[in-house]
């Protein structure tokens, strides 16, 4: 109690408790005002419903009224009264009167069709009978109708002067038949009914756009067969129930008018009662959360501190992220540019690289033509130094000799004895210019040999010489193997390599750049030799197997060495540039795969292992 | 019989040297013709509500689609009951009993007769019928204060016209010549009906009764029907004359390829339900009394 005083000695307690009894004492009164009001609108409700029940039963009470009406004037129709007219004219059947039935007939039909509900004929049958009930003309159905007025006519309160609503009672209402009396010279002559389609009267007026609104006419037993004066409703409601109904007679009908509705569609879904108990709740439960949301204060701002930091933590994540994405375009933009440079730097290679080959290839031929030049300077050193000059001196001493002793040259050749020497010797010297001629001979022979593999040489050079480059032929392949190997001939010779060719039978036509398969068989020969040479000076069987084939549409050759062979896992690497087995450029082989790519063919270098030798296998397409 | 030999061979020749005589130009065309001349030349008289006279009528529109199915314009021709047959056939002819006498030759004016032709014995000498297309009967109709009564059906037809017969002696009763309407068919005279001939169109004939001109008048069954719609209780019917006659479309006898492509018209019609449409519109009641004839078309 001591620490309540002390509460409310603060004045702030003291203004905020203030204001949460005013508070509460509002929502108080607001929950017993809408209390209230619910108890108003429910009754209203309940009052606007039952009107428009009443308001219901007065239309039915006017369709029927006008049906009765249309009926009545059907009887009294001049088509009806032509009949009766003809009849007492004593015409007959099968003389006259048959007409008229049909023109009554046709006007029935007609009528039948010209009143309607909706899509629904009103009438489902009409008909005409005398005095003692015979039919004397129809349409539609008649059945029901000859049932119900029989049903009525036997009673001793009926007929009438004007038209009357009979129905046959049951439930439901099927049909209703309206009966008026015909006339002809003021006595009644027959009656005339039609059959009313109840079905398409409740459809078109009982039917509730609310299905649980349940509508039906009801047979009104104290009223029926005669239109008595209506009585009150009879139904009546209640707050608590659950399931209202309403009776209203429709007025000159036999008819009431029987509603049953669920409670809730008039009062709604909660009783006033209910309501308040719930409101009250929800007040409470609102102070609760109000008091509840002033603790939870604190903790939203903390809260909110923590989403501040990060949201900040947030964006700067995002703003890292942008740089990250800045900073990946320009590294792609600097690949981009790096492989450019890296592409027309390999193109650079290229080029020096088939400028390198082009110089080593001149420098194979200047190495043949030394070949051959050499032995033939040699032997034109050798023909400097010959004797030939020492045998022309003593044969001139020979001659200067025997030119001194001409006068007695016989005497002197056959007696003196160096007269005889000088015969013997210069028939020695004859024979040894005998000798110098037939080493001269061969001499020649041998420097004409030797200019004459040089003259081939350069024949063969020039005729892949860059002139014909790049124009694609047919060509034998075989010949190229023999010329190729020709080409090296010096090369395998100072290598001591045996070569084991393995011609395909007949020509080996293949269309390409003839002077290029020639650079890629070269360069194959000359990687095969490479390849012979051991690292570590041993020197095995040097052997060389050139292989020419023509299978499955395909031409090609394989070279095939028992050199150091190759990793299983780097056949693939070698064609790439700047790979080599003997630390060369590397341009060789890729130059050979571009080569036999770009004209359709295939290549490949398989090893069975290191040390093991390798095969190049090239084919082209079969141009035949 | 032998006594009428002479007369009748010397009307037959007399017919014959007419025929040859003005037949090259007045033949009524038969169907080659009637095609080459792009028309057909309906003839009709205002009668009932086969031809109303206002243009339109059961025969009318059942000849507008003969026309059409012919391929040729249709022309109406206007007649009358005592020229039709002379405009059909270019002979003048009066009927003697169920014989023809023939007076002389007529310009032909058309190719076919259909206003409710009714077929007749004597007609039938001079004209070609197609199938019947309409069911007919011969009443006696008396104003509705006549003190001519009514007479109980017997379901015999022949006692019920003796019936009738019975009631005419010394009765006025209206008649109109060269027509199915002519009594000398009915043997009325030899009942003892004082007959007059009436002299207008046919549709007066209920007119003249109501007036009081005469107490009663022959009438075809269709013309009937129409007349208890229009006048009703001002006449009535007291019973036949005729048994069911027949009603059809009358060809020349020089036209039997124009009556062929009639029939096989009219077969057509009843089978594609044109025909019976046209009596319901114009003759709705005539189904009642006469459901044996339009069994088939039904």
């Amino acid at each position: 109690m001591k620490q309540l005083l002390a509460f409310l000695r603060q004045p702030r307690n003291l203004a905020a408790l203030s204001a949460a009894m005013m508070l509460v004492g509002y929502m108080v009164f607001l929950i017993m005002a809408n209390y209230t009001s619910q108890m108003d609108l429910q009754r209203s409700a309940a009052s606007r419903f039952e009107g428009e029940e009443r308001n219901l039963a007065r239309i039915l009470s006017r369709f029927f009224s006008e049906k009765e009406k249309e009926v009545a004037d059907l009887a009294g129709s001049r088509t009806i009264a032509i009949y009766f007219e003809n009849k007492a004219l004593g015409m007959t059947m099968a003389y006259g009167l048959r007409a008229s039935i049909i023109s009554i007939e046709n006007r029935f039909k007609a009528f039948m069709g010209e009143e309607r509900l909706g899509n629904a004929s009103v009438y489902k049958g009409l008909i005409l009978q005398d005095q003692s009930g015979h039919p004397i003309a129809a349409a539609g159905e008649t059945e029901e109708i000859v049932m119900i007025l029989a049903h009525w006519n036997d009673r001793p309160d009926s007929g009438g002067e004007g038209p009357r609503i009979l129905v046959k009672p049951g439930d439901p209402l099927p049909y209703a038949v309206i009966a008026t009396p015909c006339r002809f010279k003021g006595a009644q002559v027959g009656e005339t009914a039609a059959l009313v389609d109840m079905e398409a009267v409740r459809r078109h007026f009982l039917t509730s756009e609310v299905p649980a609104v349940r509508r039906r006419l009801v047979l009104d037993l104290e009223n029926a067969g005669n239109s008595s004066p209506s009585e009150p409703v009879r139904a009546a409601n209640a707050v608590s129930t659950p399931l209202l109904s309403y009776s209203i007679p429709v007025q000159g009908t036999p008819f009431d008018l029987v509603t049953r509705v669920p409670a809730s569609r008039i009062y709604g879904e909660t009783r006033p009662d209910r309501l308040l108990l719930a409101t009250a709740t929800l007040g409470l439960l609102i102070l609760g959360t109000a008091v509840y949301f002033v603790g939870m204060n604190a903790r939203n701002r903390i809260l909110q501190a923590h989403l501040k930091e990060a949201t900040a933590r947030e964006a700067e994540i995002e703003e890292k992220n942008l740089a990250l994405d800045r900073y990946r375009l320009n590294l792609e933009q600097m690949v981009e540019e790096r492989t450019l440079e890296l592409k027309k730097t390999q193109k650079e290679l290229l080029i020096k690289a088939t400028e390198a080959g082009r110089a080593q290839m001149a420098t194979v031929v200047l190495h043949n033509i030394g070949n051959a030049v050499t032995p033939a300077m040699v032997h034109v050193e050798q023909m400097k130094i010959d004797g030939l000059e020492k045998i022309v001196f003593y044969l001139n001493r020979c001659y200067e000799d025997l030119k001194a002793h001409t006068e007695d040259l016989g005497a002197y050749i056959t007696r003196d004895p160096r007269g005889k020497e000088v015969a013997a010797y210069a028939e020695t010297l004859i024979r040894e210019l005998g000798t110098y001629q037939t080493d001269r001979l061969r001499v020649i022979e041998e420097v004409h040999a030797a200019l004459s593999y040089v003259a081939e040489t350069l024949t063969l050079q020039q005729s892949y010489g860059p002139e014909t480059a790049r124009i694609t032929e047919t060509a034998d392949l075989n010949q190229l193997v023999e010329d190729a190997l020709l080409m090296q001939a010096g090369t395998l010779q100072q290598g001591n390599i045996h070569v084991n060719k393995v011609p395909a039978p007949g020509p080996l036509l293949v269309r390409v750049e003839r002077n290029r398969l020639m650079q890629t068989l070269i360069n194959l020969i000359r990687n095969s030799c490479e390849a012979m040479d051991f690292p570590d000076g041993s020197s095995p069987e040097r052997r060389l197997q050139i292989k020419t084939f023509k299978a499955h549409d395909r031409v090609g050759f394989e070279v095939t060495d028992t050199g150091i062979g190759l990793e299983t896992d780097s056949e693939e690497d070698l064609f790439e540039f700047g790979n080599s087995r003997k630390g060369f450029s590397g341009f060789g082989l890729t130059y050979c795969k571009e080569f036999v790519e770009a004209n359709g063919g295939s290549i490949s270098l398989t090893s069975p292992g290191p040390n093991k030798g390798a095969t190049a296998r090239v084919t082209f397409p079969d141009p035949l | 019989m032998k006594r009428n030999f002479p007369k009748m061979f010397g009307w037959c020749c007399g017919w014959l040297i007419l025929f040859l005589g003005v037949a090259p130009f007045t033949l009524a065309g038969d169907l080659e013709e009637v095609k080459q001349r792009g028309v057909l030349r309906h003839l009709g008289v205002p009668y009932a509500n086969f031809v109303t006279g206002a243009g339109d009528g059961m025969d009318v529109e059942l000849m507008k689609r003969f026309a059409e199915y012919l391929g040729v314009r249709y022309e109406y021709v206007k007649t009358s009951w005592k020229d039709v047959i002379g405009d059909l056939t270019g002979k003048k002819v009066k009927a003697v009993g169920e014989d023809i006498e023939i007076l002389g030759p007529v310009p032909v004016k058309g190719d076919v007769i259909a206003n409710g032709f009714t077929i007749l014995a004597w007609r039938q000498k001079i004209v070609s019928y197609s199938t019947p297309t309409f069911p007919t009967q011969i009443w006696v109709m008396a104003r509705a204060d006549s003190t001519l009564t009514p007479i109980q059906p017997t379901g015999d037809i022949e006692r019920d016209i003796a019936a009738v017969k019975k009631q005419l002696k010394g009765r006025g009763l209206l008649g109109v010549a060269d027509t199915c309407l002519e009594p000398s068919l009915y043997g009325v005279s030899q009942a003892g009906a004082a007959v007059k001939m009436f002299k207008g169109n046919l549709n007066e004939l209920v007119p003249a009764v109501i007036k009081g001109d005469v107490e009663a008048t022959l009438l075809d069954v269709p013309d009937a029907l129409i007349a208890l719609e229009k006048w009703p209780g001002q006449v009535k019917v007291i019973g036949p004359l005729s048994k069911e006659q027949g009603m059809g479309v009358a060809f020349a006898k020089t036209s039997p390829k124009l009556l062929e492509a009639c029939n096989r018209f009219l077969e057509m019609s009843s089978a594609d339900g044109f025909y019976l449409e046209l009596v319901r519109k114009y003759y709705p009641a005539v189904f009642e009394y006469y459901r044996d004839f339009f069994a088939g078309d039904r």
